[in-house]
């Protein structure tokens, strides 16, 4: 199994923890990358996680999953889940499952990622 | 699926399906079948019920044992998989039932669940989620807690789906999926399909004799007759069909019964059966 997102890869500044994912986000790979994410969501200085989807080649169901629980965990104190970069079918997967309308997602690859805003 | 220059899309056959030949207790039920199954495409096969197109169904999927050389998957002869490979293979797959199939003892999303604890290593909060989009997306979100023994037999087909679908599948093979539906349900499945294909990228194969729905999603029809391929195209090219048995089947036309009427009369009678009435 090759988990290509790791801790080391996210970021924190100013209450915004930024990631980029690589490779398939899906059922081998989730259990890893959600240890970070939840990791981050349960930090009391994480008011906004942002995740760049830009090199992610497959979403499937379970990290659609994972990403909602990253939102709970996020959404309890008020905090917020970004999304950017996303490929035309993960964005059809978000918006079948009706997910779009708890995640803030934006078109642009890596905007907002790299410097913080 | 790659896309040449000029944009055209071009499928290649993920199942190749060549000179099957089927049989249930000495008796032949397929006769050298052969076609493709282009990946992320609907392929319908259809024809009259006992037209053998369930076999063809149970072969692919690898419940039915296939001889070396009769269906190809990606390449790989599925005739020569090791109990490895066909479980590989079948992790790819998902498989709507005509029954449905659900545990009876289980609740909807319990049976959900099921294949995800199996073969994942998802924690179980991930896996109630993904149990949860699965029942949105076949319109049962209300119903994750109910026993399967609690819902119409819509509902019951749509939970069958839900769980054909738990595993992202690659493939997805669908027996009869309009049978015992009404029609605005059955009109919902079929935009389902429809669906899976074009967000999820999914090849699927759907097998019925519901010519409605047949026409609505396929890509590619098969039509069967008497364990035979009798035309094979697209929506259109099946419609232009000339062959009589096509027409016949598409004008929904009854067969003329070919009755054994001195067979039936001497087992009326109670006479012992003569060669002919056999």
């Amino acid at each position: 199994m090759m988990v290509q997102s790791s801790p080391e890869n996210g970021s924190l500044r100013e209450g915004i923890f930024s990631i980029q994912l690589h490779g398939p986000v899906a059922m081998a790979t989730v259990p890893e990358i959600r240890k970070v994410l939840l990791g981050a969501a349960k930090k009391r200085a994480v008011k906004e996680i942002r995740i760049d989807f830009s090199r992610v080649s497959r979403l499937d169901t379970s990290g659609v999953a994972m990403l909602v629980e990253t939102w709970r965990g996020l959404a309890r104190r008020g905090g917020a889940l970004r999304l950017s970069g996303l490929s035309e079918n993960a964005k059809r997967l978000i918006q079948l499952a009706r997910l779009d309308q708890i995640f803030e997602i934006r078109d642009e690859a890596g905007s907002g990622i790299e410097n913080g805003s | 699926m790659k896309r040449e220059a000029g944009l055209r899309m071009v499928h290649r056959d993920l199942i190749e399906v060549c000179g099957l030949n089927s049989h249930y207790s000495g008796r032949q039920v397929l006769f050298d079948i052969h076609f493709g199954i282009p990946d992320t495409n609907i392929t319908v096969i259809m024809g009259v019920s006992g037209c053998g197109k369930t076999t063809l169904l149970r072969h692919m999927i690898g419940l039915k044992r296939t001889r070396p050389g009769q269906i190809m998957v990606d390449g790989q002869d599925l005739g020569k998989f090791n109990e490895e490979e066909m479980r590989s293979y079948r992790r790819r797959l998902g498989v709507l039932f005509q029954s449905g199939a659900l545990f009876n003892s289980m609740t909807v999303s319990q049976n959900i669940a099921v294949p995800l604890k199996v073969h994942t290593r998802l924690s179980d909060e991930t896996i109630q989620i993904m149990a949860l989009i699965k029942l949105n997306l076949l319109g049962l979100a209300e119903f994750g807690a109910f026993m399967p023994s609690q819902l119409s037999g819509g509902m019951r087909k749509r939970a069958g789906l839900a769980r054909a679908l738990a595993m992202d599948p690659e493939i997805l093979f669908v027996d009869e999926p309009s049978s015992g539906l009404d029609p605005i349900t059955a009109a919902g499945l079929d935009r389902l399909i429809l669906e899976l294909r074009d967000t999820l990228g999914m090849t699927i194969i759907v097998v019925t004799h519901e010519l409605e729905s047949a026409f609505r999603i396929a890509d590619r029809l098969i039509v069967m007759d008497r364990g035979r391929i009798l035309a094979a195209g697209s929506p259109d090219e099946i419609r232009a069909s000339q062959n009589e048995r096509v027409l016949q089947f598409l004008e929904r036309k009854a067969d003329t019964a070919e009755v054994n009427t001195a067979g039936y009369l001497s087992r009326i009678k109670g006479n012992e059966i003569t060669r002919s009435g056999r």
